[in-house]
């Protein structure tokens, strides 16, 4: 193949003026938001601010983290950045990144909801059946195993022999035996503590050509009881790649709340709070355990992470 | 006199007219979703509007462009897994013949740190230097990945489509 196929193909690649328009609208709405979260604070913030408002440590991955955790490292500014990437020692084959917030305004209930691929009307849908490690393979078809249940399931074949098998669930309950990876969930609490969202539950494993377990992806999603505030939680087990976030700072003055929190089963989770936006994650070698959220507080974020414990035969 | 500043609306639009597309191909390879390219796009707008700091030349204002949504990309990766690989009906929005269909679907199936070079090296004619700057890598790790990454499209081209 020419080098100027490959460059005159990428170059079909383009936007739509609609395409272009919106994202021209888009990004000056997102300015203006962060414009007004930036004046002084309103009473809307749930955060008790006095006792919460950044902060941060400045951390070096093997003196403060526990080994089995990769997680982001908070830095105090882009001075202490500068410092790591220009250390003489460091191994330059080595990508250092910097993460930032996207925008401050979470996405909607509904949206995310919409967003989530397994939607009890797509169950038996085809166009569903993309997504999941193995990036180099390609699902190609379906076989549906159960559609009508309160537990429903399908398997999706690769071209390469890979089995991706599927689950969906109104109550997350019933997905919790099918959890692998370093991270459980304690679902019942959660169950009791807010409300699980039906359309937003869905787990799958894959299993390559040699029929030899490779991973895992969890995603289930709750709302408080008056609906305003949500979160999506998700866990992932991927014995193909490995998570390396140590590499990966983040600057203390560029979220509006950043601190490490250890939960008390020993659980390390960076949190993150931007606008009325919440994240927080704890990375292993090859798991993940993210939670994303909209108008939460610190201390809701910390009761749902303090579900989380770790399987006890981690090496 | 002193220059007018820029009005933000213009600023963006400006930008996105001169590199959005760049932008767009860019996200559009590394996470295979035209919606999160969108995003990714729009944030890095942001981010752009956001800079005070002037650029020494047009040259480094692409540079940095590039670097901004291509973190953008790696800090959505994480949250977005679930979002399917484009399917072979969405690529049909961009190219038509079976030809450049066959090698964009064969580009979405090598590994993301393979497409990215080629990307920089192929499309936006960058050199190896500038790319191992760009990414934090050697030029070594740039030229290495280049030649697997030539490799393993046109090996995976032939394979699924020839």
């Amino acid at each position: 193949m020419k080098p100027e196929k490959l460059k005159d193909t990428l170059h079909l690649l383009q936007m739509s003026e609609d395409m272009q328009t919106r994202i021209v609208k888009g990004a000056l709405e997102d300015m203006e938001k962060v414009r007004l979260l930036r004046q002084p604070r309103r009473k809307h913030w749930r955060i008790k601010t006095a006792a919460i408002l950044v902060i941060a440590f400045v951390s070096v991955a093997a003196a403060t983290h526990h080994q089995k955790f990769d997680n982001e490292i908070i830095l105090e500014n882009m001075d202490e950045f500068k410092q790591v990437n220009e250390k003489p020692d460091r191994d330059t084959s080595v990508m250092i990144g910097l993460s930032s917030p996207n925008s401050p305004t979470p996405h909607s209930l509904e949206e995310m909801i919409e967003g989530s691929r397994f939607k009890s009307k797509d169950w038996e849908s085809e166009r569903t059946i993309g997504g999941g490690s193995l990036s180099s393979d390609r699902w190609s078809r379906m076989e549906m195993i159960d559609a009508e249940g309160p537990l429903r399931s399908r398997k999706v074949y690769s071209y390469k022999g890979a089995v991706k098998t599927e689950y969906t669930a109104e109550n997350p309950r019933m997905l919790q035996e099918f959890i692998t990876g370093d991270f459980q969930l304690n679902i019942d609490a959660l169950n009791t503590m807010y409300q699980y969202i039906p359309d937003g539950n869905m787990l799958y494993t894959i299993k390559d050509k040699h029929q030899k377990y490779r991973g895992m992806m969890f995603l289930t999603m709750y709302a408080s009881d008056d609906g305003h505030s949500y979160f999506q939680l998700s866990s992932h087990h991927d014995l193909s790649s490995f998570n390396d976030q140590s590499n990966t700072y983040v600057l203390k003055n560029s979220y509006d709340v950043l601190y490490n929190y250890t939960n008390p089963h020993g659980v390390e989770f960076v949190i993150k709070i931007y606008g009325d936006c919440v994240w927080a994650s704890s990375i292993t070698k090859n798991s993940s355990f993210d939670l994303y959220g909209g108008y939460m507080s610190a201390d809701e974020v910390e009761k749902v992470l303090d579900q989380v414990t770790l399987r006890t035969d981690i090496p | 006199m002193p220059e007018t500043p820029m009005q933000p609306i213009d600023k963006a639009e400006n930008m996105v007219h001169k590199y959005g597309n760049m932008l767009f191909r860019i996200c559009l390879v590394m996470l295979g979703n035209e919606s999160d390219a969108a995003d990714a796009v729009q944030d890095t707008v942001v981010k752009y509007l956001q800079r005070t700091e002037p650029f020494e030349s047009a040259e480094h204002e692409k540079a940095w462009l590039i670097q901004v949504s291509s973190n953008q990309c790696r800090n959505m990766k994480r949250f977005w897994r679930m979002h399917p690989k484009i399917q072979l009906e969405d690529l049909q929005h961009y190219v038509s013949d079976p030809e450049s269909c066959g090698i964009l679907e064969a580009l979405m199936m090598i590994p993301e740190k393979f497409r990215i070079i080629m990307m920089l090296y192929y499309v936006e004619e960058y050199h190896m230097d500038q790319i191992a700057k760009m990414i934090g890598k050697s030029v070594s790790t740039v030229k290495m990945r280049l030649q697997k990454g030539r490799k393993l499209l046109e090996e995976t081209y032939r394979k699924e489509y020839l």
